[in-house]
């Protein structure tokens, strides 16, 4: 069989999906008012997230507590970008999404060189501790308005952005990790001495692996900045970081169309959680542990959406 | 010199949360995230206690001992029931595993203290007039501080006694070099994991008094920075040490209020952090840890 | 020149010598064994040549250049593989992606990949061949889809050394390989050994205590007590050795 037909066939589950959601977003766009549009947007913004996470923490198994660190870096320097140079169009959004996806990279570099030796419980709270870092330095950083947040953003996001680069994340991502060489990533996860006595440079895999999933929690918070218009740090909190580890929990650890799923559930069930008032967090809190104690490998337990999902072996 | 006052105060109150983290970590490898909120309870429990009892309007020394011994009691209680009920049925599981649901059980405490409480802040009840007792130097050192440090200190020593002078002592410190042997040679891993969070949880609950008498306004989301300092002060020290919580308590107290003083307060937080990174960077094992080598 | 060169390497750790002035050479087409009672430093010397220790003092050549000191992939892709004496596999990935991650150093790069250009398909289709290929001949084509932690001992002790074997070496470390298998297995695996060493042309230097084994298949044996090596030669020679006994058996008794 030639290349091209083995690839197409691995992936079509994947495109099907994205085409058949991309349609249905362009219908629902017609039909629905502000609000449920807005959580659709938001829908696409967290599964980026969950996503760049999942390559990070699920895949490569390196678990990672600051992700919001990378999304407020990203939505600050796109932020930054339109504010600053004064481009309001449509045109000036990719420039926008591209800046903070590369300013978001640079601070995974940052981040995951200097952690390459942690394994862990000592990585999470290395990680934990750069991302408040981060959101302490932009907090205090008047230039981007310090304490009282940033705004006047143009709004120059909608469905059509961020669903464009939700899907090509996906699809980079998964053709990234499901390649001969993507073997590695889950190699390191597995056993990382017996990866690197496999001919695997563990330590450009662990890098890359940062970047890459900084980079688009980078896009992420680009489309957020220019999709609500107003930042503030408080957005980027360690919870903030344990709600997007949370969409990797529950989707399985390591499971591309998992997390998707997670991250669309779980921007939902606030929305729907909003009679509780005050009990919002509390369900949410109680949903998180009971999902660890009843099923810690998540909903897809580590496996992809497939035509064999029944199938008796796992995928990786 | 006021301020070496005030870090060893604050200095102390993390030395007693941190024990509780490096004790769990000792015997489970877990970073009990939810534990910075048990010093939170420990706060509020004192609180409602005085109230109920009568504390509160009758301010005395032996009254504050009383509330401080019965919110003790309850925290041991909390702690034995999240252990129990949360972490004991993911022991086999990978190590992320126990790490969210400490994460989900902080996030709980959190919230659920919110709504249970209410989130605006409530004033401890000054349940011991706040006086001078002695000066050192240029310094003053109020009689509440002075019960910090002598409450700490015979709570330190007492942990020091039961660790190293009792059978069940003995047990903890085997069950913290190896889990399996010590199974294996006969001892209730589950009594003494269940014993070591309640330990822990009951020294977080006299830090927890003991600011509230300090720091009178308190609050469901006071544990979260206190919580995460202890924690880096104890990795500072060596996490899984005793003497280094102590000492990487009193360091981070003193470090942190002196930056404050000299520095700049708004950037009180970001000491302990800047610490962390530092530690893991350089020496990941902390100031007295022993460094594991992986047997390959 | 071998291919495999130690030069009176010494490592200690801490009080410890584990190491101390080892020699030893593998070629190409060679079967060595390495044996010793416990604590004799063999797992140890293995490290060493795969990277994961550097030695104090001494060297080590593949193909006349030095590795001591290089990370343990660049040895790897200089030609040296290894299996390990508790197995260490990719328990929760399927015995063709454990392979897999043997060749992937060697697959079509990441940027085509995710790409997809047309010379990434054929790498690709290559690769996939291949992989299959090597499974097939340790017998493991029919557990190919199965997650590694599934399989039986002897069928995970098969697939560590085709992981190994992807990885293209021109010598192969194996540790303590019949550790665990039956004298059913032990003989499968000797021939296999035989044959792998005569089908890919491969050196092999092999750590066991099952003495049969290793005197019927190695035709050099080194000895090594408490770090160093206290004998080398044809295994009808260092079975009388008078050290080599007394190392396992205690010192003769008047």
């Amino acid at each position: 069989m030639s290349g091209a037909a083995y690839v197409a066939r691995r992936n079509a589950p994947l495109l099907v999906a994205l085409v058949a959601l991309g349609l249905l977003g362009l219908g629902l766009t017609r039909w629905l008012n502000g609000y449920y549009l807005q959580i659709v947007v938001l829908i696409g913004i967290n599964v980026i997230l969950a996503a760049s996470l999942n390559l990070i923490n699920g895949i490569t198994g390196q678990f990672s507590l600051g992700h919001a660190g990378f999304l407020a870096i990203g939505a600050y320097s796109s932020a930054a970008t339109t504010l600053f140079i004064g481009l309001s169009s449509t045109a000036a959004l990719p420039l926008a999404l591209l800046v903070g996806g590369c300013a978001a990279a640079l601070a995974g570099l940052a981040v995951g060189i200097p952690t390459l030796r942690l394994r862990g419980d000592y990585l999470a709270i290395a990680t934990l501790g750069f991302g408040e870092i981060i959101r302490v330095v932009i907090l205090n950083t008047d230039a981007v308005g310090g304490a009282r947040g940033l705004g006047g953003i143009p709004i120059l996001a909608g469905f059509g952005s961020v669903y464009i680069c939700a899907a090509l994340c996906l699809v980079m991502l998964w053709r990234l990790v499901y390649s001969q060489r993507g073997t590695a990533f889950f190699a390191i996860r597995e056993d990382e001495v017996a990866a690197a006595a496999m001919g695997i440079d563990t330590t450009r895999y662990k890098i890359l692996a940062f970047t890459v999933g900084a980079f688009w929690a980078g896009v992420a918070g680009g489309l957020l900045a220019h999709f609500i218009g107003y930042l503030h740090t408080n957005s980027f909190t360690f919870l903030r970081s344990v709600e997007i580890v949370v969409m990797v929990v529950l989707g399985g650890l390591g499971s591309l169309t998992g997390c998707a799923l997670a991250a669309a559930i779980l921007t939902i069930l606030p929305e729907l959680l909003r009679f509780g008032a005050e009990y919002r967090m509390v369900i949410y809190a109680l949903l998180l542990i009971a999902i660890m104690l009843t099923r810690p490998s998540g909903l897809m337990g580590g496996r992809e959406l497939s035509w064999r999902s029944w199938s008796s072996t796992p995928a990786r | 010199m006021q301020q070496l006052v005030n870090g060893l105060a604050w200095g102390s109150i993390y030395a007693l949360i941190a024990l509780g983290y490096t004790m769990v970590y000792g015997v489970l490898r877990l970073i009990n995230f939810a534990h910075g909120d048990v010093y939170m309870v420990g706060a509020m429990a004192a609180f409602y206690l005085a109230h109920w009892l009568g504390f509160a309007t009758a301010p005395s020394l032996p009254g504050f001992i009383i509330v401080m011994v019965l919110s003790m009691i309850v925290c041991a209680l909390l702690g034995a029931l999240i252990e129990r009920a949360a972490y004991r049925p993911l022991r086999r599981q990978p190590r992320w595993a126990m790490l969210t649901t400490a994460i989900g059980i902080s996030m709980l405490l959190e919230y659920g203290g919110q709504a249970l409480f209410g989130a605006d802040p409530k004033f401890f009840p000054q349940l011991i007039e706040s006086a001078p007792a002695f000066r050192i130097a240029d310094a003053v050192v109020t009689n509440i501080d002075l019960l910090i440090f002598t409450v700490s200190l015979l709570l330190m020593l007492g942990l020091r006694w039961f660790v190293y002078r009792t059978r069940t002592g003995m047990a903890l410190r085997a069950v913290s070099v190896n889990y399996d042997a010590a199974a294996l040679m006969g001892i209730n891993v589950d009594t003494i994991i269940a014993l070591t969070f309640m330990i822990g949880s009951a020294l977080a609950a006299a830090a927890g008094a003991m600011v509230g008498l300090r720091n009178p306004k308190i609050d469901p989301l006071m544990g979260l920075m206190p919580g995460i300092k202890a924690f880096v002060a104890a990795v500072l020290g060596g996490i899984g040490n005793f003497p280094g919580a102590v000492a990487g308590g009193l360091l981070m107290g003193v470090c942190e209020t002196l930056v404050a003083a000299y520095i700049s307060s708004t950037y009180r937080d970001a000491v302990a952090f800047v610490i962390l990174i530092a530690v893991l960077l350089v020496r990941p094992a902390g100031l007295f840890g022993t460094v594991s080598v992986e047997k390959v | 020149m071998a291919f495999l060169e130690l030069d009176t390497c010494t490592l200690s750790f801490g009080g410890l010598t584990a190491v101390r002035d080892v020699s030893l050479a593998v070629d190409r087409g060679e079967l060595v064994g390495v044996i010793g009672p416990n604590g004799a430093g063999k797992t140890t010397l293995f490290n060493l040549i795969t990277g994961v220790y550097a030695p104090d003092r001494g060297a080590i050549r593949v193909a006349g250049q030095r590795i001591d000191g290089l990370p343990p992939h660049r040895i790897t892709q200089r030609g040296i593989a290894r299996t390990f004496q508790g197995i260490r596999l990719f328990p929760n990935m399927s015995a063709y992606e454990n392979v897999m991650v043997g060749y992937s150093p060697r697959a079509g790069a990441l940027r085509d990949a995710v790409l997809a250009t047309p010379r990434a398909g054929e790498t690709r289709a290559r690769i996939a061949v291949q992989c299959d290929e090597l499974l097939r001949l340790l017998d493991l084509g029919d557990r190919r889809d199965d997650a590694a932690r599934t399989l039986s001992y002897g069928a995970q002790r098969r697939l560590e050394i085709a992981r190994a074997l992807a990885t293209g070496p021109q010598v192969l470390l194996l540790d303590e390989p019949a550790a665990g298998t039956t004298p059913h297995e032990k003989l499968e695996l000797t021939q296999r050994i035989r044959w792998l060493r005569d089908h890919f042309g491969l050196g092999i230097l092999i750590i066991e205590h099952d003495m049969r084994m290793i005197m019927d298949l190695c035709e050099r044996i080194t000895v090594l007590d408490h770090g160093e090596v206290i004998a080398c030669g044809a295994p009808s020679a260092v079975r009388r050795d008078r050290r080599v006994i007394e190392a396992y058996l205690g010192p003769e008794q008047p």
